[in-house]
């Protein structure tokens, strides 16, 4: 069993691979298109105008009992949308991670284990863009966000964690199972709904909310959300939680992929 | 068959380069120490039944236990069974390679050459055995190998820098030495997949020589390029190998196997068969190449079985003959087979490596379905491009054919040559002809009907293959002639003084 950190130092060891990786697939995205660079706000923002157009003005939602901007429905979803994005981004492209990138796997010694951090800095991009957006409507919305804000990197670092892990194990079972590929597709709809998106956690009764918090990505948005608009944030225990499993679900699916690395070359 | 342990056992960190520092090693002064060595390295693949049951057999060998320990047990180890098969395709391979040194694998195809290459570059991870090394390693396996097709020419040099550990700023610095050595122009700033083979190829090996390697491994990939780059290519190696790098190639160019290695090692179906000089690794090599599979020969013929009326009589050799009855002629009439030939020496010593302008002697046994007239026996050597570079035929040579022969007899040919040939690998094609009795008088063909009646009744390819090696010492020069062919040919001189006026 390797370190239980072993993952951020061979992050750190191979920096230069993953940064010119990361950079490299960050650039290839949009090239060849005509507003190029400008597509990585540009769909943010559309998404975002079009949230707050349907939601706030034809539907007239209120974000549950405690609403009260018309635009804040629009920016909690947003929100949401956001994280589950990051993590939907990954969890789809990495069973076929490895199987796509055969000649690291045949050809050369390469550290296989940045190509899942590759995907995940490569979506972390994407992420940031969209955050950023999200604040400057919130600026224009609330004015001045409170001093809560600056929780925010905190709430969202086991997200990071727990999709690296979830990759790490995709991506080797991936190599094996095929049809991991086609449930990420069938998964990821899944997890839209039963992810307080579109709804607080509030809103669901007392029962079932602590159904709703075995999903993790649950209290990392309601985390994100409270650093945004108030409430308990990183010290309600669900986050906790979360943010204690984390760092675990990342390192066994590091332990994972270094298991069963040994035999991708005999199967592709 | 030896004990193997589940390819699953990890054992890749003992072949991670990354893990040693990249900065070159410098080994005590005045040692040649290993610099790789390879221990007792098997590869056995595991052939599954399903996809499914990759995951499955290791879940199932967790739960089982001792026999009788557990009630399920049994239940178990049956739905174990069949779940894959092992297919051993290295067994056991162990050798040293020393600073400095260039060490080739040879083999036929399929032999295990490029797994084990593989094994030692750490793609591939043994099933038993391990492989240490010293300082960092590069390798060329196959084409374009570790290339992004994706990727424009230069982000695949500087992303192959970082996966071997060089320091971005020292990739920055040999970024023009790569560029200038690949000398594939502008074509460095488009995606890999624009590449011809040959563009790739040269990148490939501009990357691994320039960025500093103590250990090389080429795996045939230099075929690809012209003959120009390859000389360079060679040049560089040569230079390489002064600085203390140690080379590991395969090829089948076994001219360059001999001129450029010490040492060789032989696979023949994964298993070692020779590990010593390069130019005795080429003899044993070629030795087993003419024996395949079945070893030896079926030789139980009962001596004078038809009585052979043998029109001449000359010494045969004992063994090295090489059981032909398995092969399928190319064309036949069905009326006579090949049962065996051999290549020797004049001294009847069974070889087919000949220096430049020795004289080898073929022999070629043929049995009779059916009678034939004047049968002669013929051979074609053919070049590495498939050349037919000599064809005789027996009646062509002056030598008398025997009339009839009867169905059910043996008749032997033995062919001499004198092999002035450019140095390289041949193979020869063998097969007989029959020409009707009106065609041929005695000891000569009657020329105008020999084209339209002479039978081909059968021909082989490839029965036998033959190696040219530069002579020694031969008037001082290393070769006898240059070009595909010696004729015979001689020179006069005169020297002509004008009287100056």
């Amino acid at each position: 069993m390797p370190n239980p950190f072993a993952y951020i130092n061979e992050t750190w060891r191979h920096r230069h691979i993953i940064r010119q990786l990361t950079r490299r697939q960050i650039e290839s995205v949009h090239r060849g298109s005509i507003l190029g660079w400008c597509w990585w706000l540009l769909n943010p923002l559309l998404m975002l105008a079009i949230y707050t157009f349907v939601f706030s003005v034809v539907f007239k939602l209120r974000w549950g009992s405690m609403g009260q901007s018309r635009m804040d429905f629009a920016l909690r979803l947003f929100a949401g949308l956001t994280l589950l994005n990051l993590l939907s981004e990954c969890i789809i492209q990495a069973p076929m991670l490895i199987a796509r990138n055969t000649t690291y796997v045949k050809r050369i010694v390469f550290p296989l284990h940045v190509l899942p951090i590759v995907l995940l800095f490569a979506a972390l991009f994407r992420f940031a863009v969209s955050m950023a957006v999200l604040m400057i409507f919130f600026l224009i919305v609330h004015g001045l966000p409170p001093w809560t804000l600056i929780q925010l990197p905190l709430a969202i670092a086991p997200l990071l964690l727990l999709t690296l892990g979830i990759c790490w194990i995709l991506a080797s079972l991936g190599v094996f199972l095929q049809d991991l590929s086609q449930l990420m597709t069938v998964i990821v709809p899944i997890l839209t709904f039963i992810s307080p998106i579109f709804y607080p956690v509030e809103a669901i009764p007392q029962p079932y909310r602590l159904v709703i918090y075995l999903n993790p990505l649950s209290s990392i948005i309601q985390c994100t959300r409270d650093s945004m608009f108030g409430g308990p944030g990183i010290t309600s225990w669900p986050w906790i939680i979360t943010a204690l499993l984390s760092p675990l679900i990342a390192w066994a699916g590091y332990s994972l992929f270094n298991r069963m690395r040994s035999s991708f070359a005999d199967v592709l | 068959m030896a004990e193997i342990t589940p390819p699953t056992t990890p054992k890749e960190a003992d072949l991670q380069p990354l893990d040693t520092p990249p900065a070159v090693t410098s080994p005590p002064p005045g040692l040649a120490p290993a610099q790789v060595c390879v221990e007792h390295v098997s590869k056995s693949y595991r052939m599954w039944s399903s996809p499914a049951a990759r995951i499955k057999e290791p879940l199932l060998k967790r739960l089982s236990t001792p026999a009788g320990v557990t009630p399920w047990n049994g239940w178990i180890q049956r739905r174990r069974q069949g779940l894959y098969q092992d297919h051993l395709v290295l067994n056991d391979v162990s050798f040293e390679v020393k600073r400095g040194q260039a060490f080739a694998i040879i083999g036929r195809n399929g032999s295990g050459k490029s797994t084990l290459l593989q094994i030692i570059a750490g793609t591939l991870t043994p099933t038993a055995g391990k492989v240490e090394y010293h300082g960092r390693l590069t390798a060329l396996l196959e084409l374009g190998s570790g290339f992004n097709p994706e990727f424009t020419g230069r982000e695949n040099v500087f992303l192959n820098a970082a996966v071997l550990g060089v320091d971005p700023k020292h990739a920055r610095e040999r970024f023009d030495d790569i560029a200038g050595f690949a000398d594939i122009g502008d074509y460095i700033e488009q995606p890999v997949k624009t590449y011809s083979s040959g563009m790739q190829m040269r990148l490939a090996f501009a990357v691994q020589i320039m960025l500093d390697p103590d250990v090389l491994i080429v795996d045939e990939a230099l075929a690809v390029g012209d003959i120009f780059f390859q000389q360079k290519c060679y040049a560089h190696l040569r230079a390489m190998l002064d600085r203390g790098v140690t080379v590991i190639f395969v090829s089948h160019d076994l001219i360059t196997v001999q001129e450029f290695c010490s040492q060789a090692l032989v696979l023949n179906r994964g298993n070692p068969v020779f590990l010593g000089p390069a130019t005795e690794a080429v003899m044993k090599f070629n030795q087993l190449v003419r024996q395949p599979g079945r070893a030896s020969l079926s030789l139980s013929r009962p001596a004078g079985r038809a009585k052979t009326t043998e029109r001449e009589s000359f010494p045969l050799p004992e063994d090295g003959w090489s059981d032909t009855s398995d092969r399928t002629p190319t064309v036949t009439s069905g009326h006579v087979r090949v049962e065996r030939v051999l290549i020797c020496d004049e001294s009847l010593q069974p070889r087919n490596i000949f220096e430049q302008g020795e004289t080898a002697v073929i022999f070629i046994e043929y049995r009779t379905n059916e009678t034939l007239e004047n049968p002669s026996s013929g051979f074609t050597v053919r070049n590495g491009k498939n050349l037919a570079v000599h064809a005789k035929h027996a009646c062509q040579t002056g030598a008398t054919l025997p009339s009839t022969v009867p169905a059910g007899a043996t008749v032997i040919f033995r062919h001499e040559l004198v092999v002035g040939l450019a140095c390289g690998q041949y193979t020869i094609d063998c097969g007989l002809i029959s020409i009707p009795a009106d065609c041929y008088s005695g000891d000569r063909i009657i020329a105008d009907k020999f084209d339209q009646f002479h039978i081909r009744e059968v021909q082989y390819e490839g029965l036998l293959e033959l190696l040219i090696v530069p002579r020694h010492h031969y008037q001082g020069h290393p070769m006898t002639h240059f070009g595909y062919v010696d004729l015979p040919g001689s020179v006069k001189i005169m020297l002509r003084q004008e009287n100056e006026p």
